[in-house]
């Protein structure tokens, strides 16, 4: 497509960058909508964004971006000025554009694409126009106080005896299990502060345990001090907003909300944008390995000084130089723990893309969701955080199609008609930690004992001795589902063995539990960074090489006798299980001899099976700074890596995954059951 | 003056593998070093020996000598190590020995006849007499394009990829 005269590439550079910029902008804001719809802020960024798409679209020449841009436009202001109100057909069309509006965006660095139609997405959201007039106030199912006959009585006569009337909104923390306890411990407070004219939900409703998480209250008498020091002593209170009723007011938002939120952060804080630079990621890894190096070296003077010191201790020189080494150490490790902070990422760049997703899934599989996140601020290095997308969004699908059961059943088993998804992610020692909960239907163990051995991947007799934490467990086997069928989203018996050994290859682990009628929640533990491993060093013969520790499960000294050997194939017990056991000699083509002598194992643990590696020589544990090696890594190589220790060595780092597979692969023949890990 | 300097004359380093020498365009070769002990990787190509140590960075190093099929001449103190910068990928070069860096102008350099070569032979950029010597002067980078060894240099990096929209 033709650009508008006198746009150069910087300009289109430019542009491409504003405009993905606002377009992922539109993209979260334009899904917290649906919860959100009172939030003038919220309103105004997502116009604001669409305006500026409008604008900058017609200056590069793109008329029919910035047309739909402008289509969009009109439903935001209409959203703004409160003559629409925020419905799911709203948003839908709203999201359909910004699709469309990627789409457009395309054509600009592909050339060769063929113009995207518009007018389909632009009908969608006339349409929405033409629907559901009514006040923004009307949010998901949560209507105002209706001030009618006998409540509007007792305002007019209150107001004329010059009793001042409030309006009174509280919210309570969604994580409660006391909501209609505490409503009915507000109910009972606030009307001794004053008299309380109308509710919702109302004082019947409230003792029939009907009472959701907002509260609403028209109270005549009392004043805005006296309500919240009622309601001071009361629990699981998020905020409460106090307003004066007017007559004739418009029983729309109210005038300030300072409504703390449970979900996703409030609107960006733009001062902080100015505070923020850019910088290209190559720089930031020349700096890592410069301190990389430095690390090194630093190590090498602080050995040779202490030599020196032992040798030298009465020359005065020579304590003010170990002083000085000593320092610099200090500083060396600082500098190096500042460097890899600036590797660090918030979570919130993955998690801000799931809202969305969640939504569109919920709707396709008519599921209603509220989906939580929590801990976005919390970081992670750059190395790490790519690979997290997949696995997430691969768990919240199978949260939102198996856990959460379709309203309806839902309702029929007791529970709310909406689920609850909550995402959360936490720091714990070195690793970070991210926790997927869902209140739906929970995992079977029989459904799964019995899957596996309709599957034959194990008796019925063994089926039966599994526990059931691990019958639970066996649902991370490959082609393992349980779904009567594949919907469109999930069920094809692919996606959690691939989740779990995505997640191993990165040093990490996968974990569930789940109460069947319950719910489910899915730990995924990280390493924070993929940069620093810590390792032990193995010898064998001449050569040094590094075992992640990660996969370790346990080293031992090894006698000879006690290697077996099963069809060629030497094993040792372990655990009173079978052991295979792999020398590293052997595997990796370094000829050292001897077999027989005293030797130490180390085993070594993927997607639940173990293997032990023979060595010579258990060295130390030291963290190592991962050296890419491109072009070494993959297939069956055996490496993920090399490292450099202090003393200059290049020492290379084990890939234990393939290692694994390779002795799995190979003893086939011998049917070795999985070991649980 | 310049200019013409430029375009008639290519400034090559020139070593020395087996009986023969050959010579690498100077703006190849990042630098030259002593050997130093090597740390093998396994199940790498023949011809790679395996990866050091350069200040820091791991780079790997072939042996120029097992990858032609020469007979590789007794490992002595004149054996270097040619660092090389190739599609933007670094690695080493172990040679017999370095003898000299040379400026030879372009017309004294003879393209190869087609008899002589082998089919995938783009990797000679000719030969060039210099005093009695004939220096076979190479082209670094196709080389070893043809080899897998750079087809896994060309691969994508494995996920350091920011997502956009990070400040």
């Amino acid at each position: 497509m033709d650009l508008a005269s006198g746009i150069t590439q910087e300009d289109l550079k430019l542009f491409l960058q504003e405009a993905d910029e606002q377009i992922e902008l539109l993209d979260e804001d334009i899904v917290r909508l649906e919860k959100e719809a009172a939030n003038p802020d919220l309103m105004q960024e997502i116009f604001r964004a669409a305006h500026t798409l409008k604008g900058s679209s017609a200056m590069v020449g793109h008329q029919r971006m910035s047309d739909l841009a402008h289509a969009m436009e009109n439903v935001l202001d209409a959203l703004r000025k409160n003559t629409l109100a925020v419905s799911p057909p709203v948003v839908d069309s709203l999201l359909h554009g910004l699709d469309v509006m990627r789409l457009l965006r395309d054509e600009l660095v592909n050339p060769t694409a063929k113009e995207t139609d518009i007018n389909e997405a632009k009908h969608e959201l006339t349409e929405a126009m033409g629907t559901g007039k009514g006040d923004a106030a009307d949010t998901a199912g949560q209507t105002e106080i209706q001030i009618d006959g006998e409540a509007k009585d007792k305002v007019a006569a209150a107001m004329n005896a010059g009793t001042k009337v409030y309006r009174i909104k509280v919210t309570l923390d969604q994580n409660t299990s006391w909501a209609s306890v505490r409503c009915f411990q507000m109910l009972l407070e606030l009307s001794k502060a004053g008299e309380i004219i109308a509710s919702r939900p109302t004082q019947q409703e409230v003792e029939e345990g009907k009472a959701g998480f907002v509260l609403q209250a028209l109270i005549a008498g009392g004043s805005e001090e006296t309500f919240r020091s009622a309601l001071k002593e009361i629990s699981d209170i998020v905020s409460t907003v106090i307003a004066e009723y007017k007559a004739e007011e418009k029983p729309a938002a109210v005038a300030k909300p300072t409504e703390k939120e449970t979900t996703a952060a409030a609107p960006r804080d733009d001062s902080k944008l100015s505070q923020t630079v850019r910088v290209d990621v190559g720089r930031l890894d020349t700096l890592m390995e410069q301190v990389g190096e430095l690390v090194i070296y630093r190590n090498q003077i602080s050995q040779i000084g202490r030599l020196l010191s032992d040798k030298y201790r009465e020359d005065e020189a020579m304590q003010n130089l170990g002083d000085s080494i000593t320092q610099i150490g200090k500083i060396v490790s600082t500098l190096q723990q500042d460097v890899m902070s600036i590797r660090l990422l918030p979570i919130e760049i993955v998690f801000n893309t799931l809202p969305r997703m969640v939504r569109d899934t919920a709707r396709k599989m008519n599921r209603k969701v509220d989906f939580i996140m929590e801990g976005q601020e919390t970081e992670v290095d750059r190395s790490v955080i790519e690979h997290l997308r997949d696995p997430l969004i691969h768990l919240l699908r199978n949260a939102v199609d198996h856990g959460v059961e379709p309203p309806e059943v839902r309702t029929a088993a007791g529970k709310p008609e909406i689920g609850i998804v909550r995402l959360s992610a936490f720091h714990q020692e070195d690793n970070i930690i991210i926790k997927l909960t869902d209140d739906g239907q929970g995992i079977s163990p029989e459904k799964l004992r019995q899957a596996a051995v309709k599957k034959n991947l194990m008796s019925a007799e063994t089926a039966a001795k599994l526990t059931d934490a691990e019958a639970i467990n066996l649902i991370f086997g490959s082609g393992f589902s349980t779904a009567e069928k594949v919907t469109e989203v999930s069920g094809r018996g692919v996606g959690l063995d691939v989740v779990k050994t995505n997640i191993e290859i990165l040093s990490g682990s996968v974990n569930v539990e789940s109460v069947e009628g319950m719910g489910t929640t899915f730990t995924l533990t990280l390493p924070l960074t993929l940069a620093i491993i810590p390792a032990l060093l193995v010898a064998t013969g001449k050569t040094i090489c590094a075992v992640p520790l990660s996969s370790i499960v346990e080293s031992y000294k090894l006698e000879a006798k006690n290697i077996k050997t099963v069809r060629g194939r030497e094993v040792t017990m372990f655990r009173s299980n079978v052991l295979p056991l792999l020398r590293l000699d052997e595997i990796f083509g370094w000829n050292n001899g001897e077999k027989n002598h005293v030797s130490y194992v180390v085993v070594v643990k993927f997607a639940g099976t173990q293997v032990g590696l023979i060595v010579d020589a258990l060295l130390e544990q030291q963290e190592l700074v991962v050296k890419s090696l491109d072009h070494f890594i993959g297939g069956s190589n055996g490496i993920t890596g090399a490292s450099i220790l202090g003393d200059g060595r290049v020492v290379l780092i084990l890939d234990v995954a393939s290692l694994v597979r390779g002795a799995v692969t190979e003893r086939r023949g011998a049917q070795s059951e999985i070991l649980p890990s | 003056m310049v200019k013409d300097t430029v375009t008639t004359e290519k400034q090559m380093v020139l070593f020395e593998l087996g009986s023969e020498i050959y010579g690498l365009d100077i703006a190849t070769v990042h630098e030259i070093i002593r050997m130093q002990p090597i740390t093998r990787v396994p199940k790498a190509p023949f011809y790679v020996e395996g990866v050091i140590n350069l200040r820091g960075k791991v780079i790997p190093v072939i042996d120029m000598g097992k990858r032609f099929g020469l007979e590789k001449v007794a490992t002595d103190k004149n054996n270097r190590i040619v660092v090389v910068n190739v599609a933007d990928m670094i690695l080493g070069i172990i040679v017999d020995a370095v003898t000299e860096v040379i400026r030879i102008p372009t017309d004294a350099i003879e393209p190869v006849s087609d008899i002589i070569t082998a089919a995938k032979s783009d990797y000679l950029l000719g030969i060039a007499k210099i005093g009695d010597k004939m220096v076979i002067l190479l082209e670094i980078g196709k080389l070893l394009s043809g080899d897998s060894l750079l087809a896994n240099l060309a691969a994508p990096k494995t996920a350091e990829k920011v997502p956009a929209g990070v400040k």
